[in-house]
């Protein structure tokens, strides 16, 4: 329990997750259920898949919690059984088909990130310009392996350090800094190759 | 000599200080690294800046879903043999450290034999049901499936120590690998 808000700590909870305690398992389903089903969506881009994963990572945690050591954070410990689940599902489930046929029809359904990030007031022109820049880069990154492609979100939706990337890919702290270099250097290249097309 | 894989610890300021001293001196000297650092910056913050979010979620809806998804799989953990069967009835108090993969050396008391028999049958199970169900098996696979997974992931540990097998997806790029092994 931290001391200072008397709130129990994600540790403790999994701990009386581990002895069946369901008010426990709630409240750490309450805490993780955004991140967890945001952080699959960002590697899986299905909303399906991605509700069915985040749910069953909870699964696993209920299923699992006395297997967690405490060494690490908790965070770290489930976003482990959360992507090892995402990236397992990708590779048995034909995913790079079902990517292709939505960015075939992404202008159709208008899913693309410049719908979902809306330019502000301004500059009409230069927004417009802004958003297809990160529409492109964003596109650039779902291209990317899915080891880097995982590294990279974890680096920006997370934050998470290089030592708890590798803990949650299950490599060493090296192995996710050259995950990470590559894929920024992919990521320049394209930028690069965009901005002297235009 | 350029920093390369470095570079990233030195922008995420990971580096102990006497290496973050030297990257920041090869800095002033090289323009074409403080070009990378300078686009990598740029690229961290746009990355950060434009996240896509996800569609919106029923929570309400997420948690009913969630809560009798677990219910189903209780159900059938009490017909099969469940995971958490196998841990012995330590109460919270008094449980022992665990390892990061979950086995405890003081109440894992598998023999090697009997863990590698306990695989080979899981691995069994899944090829009848892999078989069985060919492409129908995803999300929704069968509990044995869950069981065999829980198996092979605690043996990842064993796995890590293979230097070879952690660096086979690298091997497309031998210029890392080469900066990899300088490093190290």
């Amino acid at each position: 329990v931290n001391s200072c808000d008397r709130e129990p700590s994600d540790e403790a909870l999994c701990q009386r997750v581990a002895g069946r305690d369901e008010a426990a398992f709630d409240l750490l389903v309450e805490r993780y259920r955004e991140r967890a089903y945001r952080l699959a969506w960002s590697i899986l881009r299905d909303v399906e898949d991605a509700r069915d994963l985040s749910q069953e990572a909870f699964i696993r945690l209920y299923q699992t919690a006395g297997s967690f050591a405490g060494r690490a954070r908790f965070s770290t410990w489930f976003y482990r059984i959360l992507v090892n689940l995402c990236l397992d599902h990708r590779r048995k489930d034909r995913w790079w088909r079902r990517t292709i046929a939505r960015e075939q029809s992404a202008d159709v359904q208008g899913g693309s990130i410049i719908e979902r990030h809306p330019a502000p007031a301004g500059n009409p022109v230069a927004e417009l310009d802004r958003a297809r820049t990160m529409t492109r880069l964003w596109a650039e990154v779902d291209r990317l392996s899915p080891q880097q492609r995982t590294v990279v979100l974890l680096h920006v939706l997370e934050e998470l350090r290089s030592a708890e990337i590798a803990a949650v890919l299950g490599c060493s702290e090296a192995t996710a800094r050259v995950h990470l270099h590559r894929a920024l250097r992919a990521l320049r290249k394209t930028m690069e190759k965009d901005d002297r097309s235009q | 000599m350029h920093p390369d894989t470095e570079l990233i610890a030195f922008l995420k300021e990971e580096l102990a200080a006497p290496d973050r001293a030297r990257v920041a001196r090869h800095l002033e000297d090289c323009a074409e690294c403080r070009e990378t650092a300078a686009a990598f910056r740029e690229l961290f913050a746009e990355l950060a800046s434009t996240t896509p979010d996800p569609p919106e979620m029923l929570w309400g809806h997420y948690e009913a879903e969630l809560r009798a998804k677990l219910r189903e799989r209780e159900r059938r953990w009490g017909i099969l043999p469940a995971t958490r069967s196998w841990r012995p009835t330590a109460t919270r108090s008094r449980r022992p450290a665990t390892t990061w993969s979950g086995r405890s050396a003081a109440t894992w008391s598998w023999s090697p034999a009997l863990r590698i028999a306990l695989a080979a049958s899981a691995a069994g199970i899944i090829l009848v049901f892999a078989l069985d169900a060919g492409d129908r098996a995803r999300i929704h696979a069968p509990d044995p499936i869950a069981l065999e997974q829980t198996v092979i992931g605690s043996q990842l540990d064993l796995l890590q120590n293979y230097d070879l097998v952690e660096r086979l997806d690298l091997l497309e790029d031998l210029d890392v690998i080469r900066q990899l092994d300088r490093d190290g």
